[in-house]
């Protein structure tokens, strides 16, 4: 468990699901919900359990995000990564998109840079974002992420296509960013 | 009716094992398999068993490896349509040619035979395809179809031992720009 100022971040556990259904909405498509085939997959609380169990599936790459009250805010996680990969597509999905403006979304931020460039070895992180997602795509820009481009009408949802922009970050570029942040 | 040869897929299945075994002498080939040239044949074979099996499955699959048949000169090449979302009516394709298919110039052909099969027989709205950006022939060809850059992936791609950036090309079904002679409907 990471304890922060703003967050505490932890492994999904199999009580989670009640509350991380509340991010599994159709009615708001968002990347975080694309699956390899880049479909919006929305999972029923049965397969959400039985996916929270499998801790060999899971472990060290789907973490819970809460408040520091203990409320469950979102949650995050590094996907793909393999010992041959050189990069990860990581997410961070918070159920209030108005929080990814806060302290407590820069939090995550930095433990996925840390998970992804430091401890996995890493040299760069892929994000994506619907044409939708305003706010997570200026959260990402925020912290250095820089676009790829745009997949013209990749994902169908509610009845339309929708675009979907990748961003990348190095981690050259994210460890320049860090000594200036430092002084 | 038309002199041009047509190219057409089909799914491949065991019997090709061992065409494509020999295709797999081509440098070429081995990349575009994500082959590892310190792998004992043996195991290059159990690899490309399991990828055959796993390409034979149910039409609605999420996608597979597939044999580019031409009514002229026979099987001359492999397509990987990947990531097949059938609800977003979209794939990322890619395609490796025989040697004696490219020294033919087939290239133009193929690729087109590949998205006809993808528009014309899965009904897709749209195909994607990385192209390494070094490989200035097969960009030419890509843009040639109507296809439009929509993404540079930097650093992303592995070739000859070095990171080159890979550009992500996106065809949606109405800018296609069929050859004259890709009518397949007569």
């Amino acid at each position: 468990m990471i304890v922060g100022d703003h967050a505490v971040i932890r492994a999904a556990d199999l009580d989670d699901s009640p509350l991380l259904h509340r991010l599994y909405d159709v009615s708001k498509p968002r990347s975080f919900l694309l699956g390899p085939s880049r479909e919006v997959l929305i999972p029923t609380r049965d397969e959400l359990q039985e996916v929270l169990s499998r801790k060999d599936l899971l472990s060290g790459v789907f973490f819970v995000v809460e408040d520091k009250q203990g409320e469950l805010r979102g949650c995050c996680s590094l996907r793909g990564v393999t010992s041959s990969a050189f990069f990860s597509e990581m997410a961070v999905a918070l159920v209030d998109e108005a929080d990814y403006a806060t302290p407590l979304a820069d939090e995550v931020m930095d433990f996925i840079r840390y998970g992804g460039f430091h401890e996995r070895k890493l040299r760069k992180l892929m994000g994506h974002c619907l044409d939708r997602e305003a706010r997570y795509r200026e959260f990402l820009v925020r912290h250095g992420f820089v676009s790829n481009g745009v997949q013209r009408e990749m994902v169908y949802a509610l009845g339309r296509y929708f675009d979907l922009e990748s961003l990348s970050l190095f981690r050259d570029a994210a460890d320049d960013a860090l000594q200036e942040e430092a002084g | 009716m038309t002199d041009e040869p047509r190219f057409t897929l089909r799914r491949t299945e065991r019997l090709d094992l061992d065409t494509i075994i020999e295709w797999l002498d081509d440098p070429a080939f081995l990349a575009f398999l994500h082959g590892d040239p310190t792998r004992a044949p043996k195991q290059l074979r159990q690899h490309l068993a399991a990828m055959l099996a796993y390409a034979a499955a149910p039409m609605m699959s999420g996608g597979g490896f597939y044999i580019i048949d031409s009514d002229r000169h026979g099987p001359v090449g492999l397509a990987s349509l990947q990531s097949i979302g059938w609800r977003n009516q979209n794939c990322e394709f890619d395609l490796c040619l025989t040697e004696p298919a490219r020294a033919q110039g087939l290239d133009t052909a193929c690729l087109h035979g590949v998205i006809g099969y993808c528009f014309d027989d899965l009904n897709l709205h749209r195909v994607s395809r990385p192209v390494p950006a070094p490989d200035s022939e097969a960009v030419l060809r890509m843009e040639g179809t109507g296809a439009k850059r929509e993404a540079v992936l930097r650093r992303h791609g592995l070739r000859d031992g070095t990171r080159v950036d890979m550009y992500l090309y996106g065809l949606l079904r109405s800018e296609y720009r069929r050859p004259a002679a890709a009518d397949r409907g007569d």
